[in-house]
């Protein structure tokens, strides 16, 4: 019954416990003299004189705890700062360190290092994509030439442009197992503004579409052919 | 909790916080210890405490961290687990109405610190069994049975020896 303490208990049982005492004079005497003695105890157990001058020396000592907390939080954001303020700085030097200074002679110069060596850039762009280096038609690469991948009938296809005066061809690379082959579709063509000009080999078949009246405005002179 | 001084704190707990750490560990230099290393600490953690009603068993329980810290190697003191004692008997008494201090102490220093603390936490601060189960990190059923002991022990510590002329029995001894 005295086992808990009235703040351990419900209402409930606070009431049930009240109504037992009210009608059992053994519990209740029981009560009385526990609760007296604990008072008792109780009194005994808080009689702990503090010290004088303890509250000081706790407010210095605990002065002194932030102090040195506050140092640390400082000296910490600090170096947090510095640290952040470092990596900005490195990033700002890096970026300007590798910003590349508009150059007209070096652009040019650049241009015409692609020209000479376009003939041999563009087999090995064809290389790198395991595609037939030799190409049906002997291409003159040293005119403005872009490789990249182009729409071919929705599927994305190797693709070669050159650029010769007014007139572009595209020279499509596909594999064509990727596509229906029917003979009667593989034929060269004209439309109204260009020309197509068909060739398979080895697995491939080659879509020529130009602007020219003839290919051969973008074929290699007959003195330079390999 | 950060709107709380500092001072505040300690104004409201530096009392029976030493008094809790006297009795914990029966010296006044080493309850002057725990009780500011209980505010050093508290102040490093203060943003950890996240309900500020919940201040006081807080700092109880840093200061009880910091006290079985302390003695968890110290093998200086004669401790008695009471599982060891069998069946406490009945005093003959109740303890007189002025229980000296020293001698409360002194029962209370052989008692080993898992039954001391409920005991003191028990008298001294009106906790309630819940609180002091969970500062104690303990069933409450563990810190009822242990407080039932300790109580037991120490009331019949407390209480005046019976007359053994006259009944031939003697106070628990023992401890």
């Amino acid at each position: 019954m005295l086992a808990f303490r009235r703040s351990d208990l419900t209402a409930e049982d606070a009431a049930s416990l009240d109504a037992h005492l009210g009608g059992c004079a053994a519990c209740s005497a029981a009560a009385r003299r526990e609760i007296a003695v604990d008072s008792r105890i109780a009194s005994a157990m808080t009689a702990v004189p503090v010290p004088t001058g303890f509250r000081e020396r706790l407010v210095r000592s605990a002065e002194g705890v932030q102090r040195v907390a506050w140092r640390r939080r400082v000296a910490a954001r600090a170096g947090w700062a510095a640290l952040a303020a470092a990596v900005l700085v490195g990033f700002a030097g890096y970026a300007w360190w590798t910003k590349p200074t508009l150059d007209s002679y070096a652009a040019g110069n650049e241009f015409d290092r692609q020209i000479e060596y376009a003939n041999a850039d563009v087999p090995a762009w064809l290389k790198d994509r395991g595609l037939p280096e030799q190409l049906p038609f002997d291409f003159d690469f040293r005119m403005p030439t872009f490789t990249g991948t182009g729409q071919l009938h929705g599927r994305d296809v190797p693709v070669i442009m050159l650029v010769n005066g007014p007139h572009v061809a595209r020279v499509f690379i596909a594999r064509e197992s990727a596509f229906h082959i029917q003979p009667d579709k593989l034929i060269d063509a004209q439309t109204s503004r260009c020309k197509a000009t068909i060739a398979r080999q080895g697995g491939f078949v080659y879509v020529v579409l130009y602007t020219s009246d003839t290919l051969d405005v973008f074929l290699k002179p007959p003195g330079q052919k390999a | 909790m950060s709107s709380l001084s500092v001072r505040e704190l300690i104004d409201s707990h530096y009392q029976p916080l030493f008094r809790y750490a006297y009795r914990l560990s029966g010296s006044s230099a080493d309850a002057e210890d725990l009780t500011q290393e209980t505010f050093g600490k508290a102040i490093q953690r203060l943003a950890q405490l996240r309900q500020a009603e919940r201040v006081k068993p807080w700092l109880f329980r840093i200061l009880r961290n910091e006290y079985l810290r302390r003695v968890r190697d110290d093998r200086r003191h004669r401790l008695t687990p009471l599982e060891q004692l069998g069946e406490i008997p009945q005093p003959a008494a109740d303890p007189p109405a002025d229980i000296d201090p020293a001698t409360l102490q002194a029962v209370l220093n052989e008692l080993d610190e898992t039954f001391r603390t409920p005991l003191i936490l028990y008298y001294f601060e009106d906790f309630s069994y819940r609180d002091i189960a969970e500062q104690m990190d303990l069933p409450i059923g563990t810190v009822m049975s242990r407080l039932a002991r300790a109580k037991a022990h120490l009331r019949a510590k407390l209480s005046p020896p019976a007359d053994a002329s006259a009944n031939g029995r003697h106070p628990p001894d023992g401890f």
